[in-house]
């Protein structure tokens, strides 16, 4: 598996920085790390530099995860990128919405670097 | 819309249960009891309950225990210019990650509720008063040797 270029999203830098050790401790290689604070930027970052991953907060000011989503998957350039949802909402109905939405997985906060593996490990290893 | 039925054994183990697994699996430190008084907060972060449950969950700390969390969550040493803005970062996630893990805990009910962004307020000595008459829940925590209180406050 080549080292992936993975887009990092939440309107948190402390969250970031938690979501990326986590990622490096999972033992998936990562070449390089991308971020933005909400959906707006992370619309503009996908189609610049198209990620091969991107992991999303959902609850974020001015446009949040669900919608950052759903403008993607009307993206030309960036439509096929697996998005995998890293929230604080735990709701199965969230779940379940995201997934609808095009999410390819849902991880709930908090969360170990075990269970981000699990969920991004099958996304990636292919690339 | 029916407001969610108090659980028997009431709001509180289930928020300190909730408020516990964020500080074990992400902080990686576990919160001990609050040996002796509880000191005025110097910083509040605050996430609002809206739906089948309406109030606001929130987390009272020094500024010192705002640092320590910071540094657990980054496990390092905090940035000098940016200590202040990462310790508030820290705190509004926290908050932010107890009550999306406390509504997690009410189950299918917990779908139609919905949290707002973390509001953090800092400095001097924050006092936060609900104005109605609803319900109030606090769970007092020490954490690395600073009081921790987190609060939830139900709409009536």
């Amino acid at each position: 598996m080549k080292p992936i270029r993975v887009l990092l999203v939440d309107d948190s830098a402390v969250m970031r920085k938690v979501v990326e050790r986590a990622l490096r401790e999972s033992g998936i290689a990562v070449a390089e790390v991308l971020e933005a604070g909400d959906g707006w930027e992370a619309l503009a970052v996908a189609r610049e530099k198209s990620p091969d991953l991107i992991l999303c907060d959902i609850n974020m000011p001015t446009m949040d995860g669900m919608e950052f989503l759903r403008n993607l998957q009307g993206t030309e350039s960036a439509w096929k990128i697996p998005v995998v949802m890293v929230t604080t909402e735990g709701g199965e109905a969230r779940a379940n919405d995201a997934i609808s939405a095009g999410a390819r997985g849902y991880i709930r906060k908090p969360f170990t670097a075990e269970q981000l593996k699990a969920q991004i490990l099958p996304l990636v290893e292919g690339q | 819309m029916t407001r969610i039925a108090e659980p028997a054994g009431g709001w509180g183990p289930m928020l300190e249960s909730a408020t516990r697994e964020v500080f074990d699996v992400m902080l990686k430190t576990p919160l001990e009891p609050l040996g002796g008084a509880a000191a005025n907060a110097e910083m509040i972060a605050m996430v609002g309950l809206s739906g089948r449950m309406a109030g606001v969950v929130s987390v009272h700390c020094t500024s010192a225990g705002a640092r320590e969390i910071a540094m657990k969550m980054l496990q390092g040493p905090l940035p000098e210019e940016q200590a202040e803005d990462t310790a508030r970062d820290a705190v509004g996630e926290v908050c932010n990650m107890v009550a999306g893990n406390f509504k997690t805990r009410l189950g299918a009910a917990g779908d139609d509720c919905k949290l707002s962004v973390p509001t953090i307020v800092a400095g001097g000595q924050c006092v936060m008063t609900p104005q109605n008459q609803g319900t109030r829940v606090e769970v007092p925590f020490q954490f690395a040797g600073s009081p921790l209180r987190i609060v939830l406050d139900l709409r009536s």
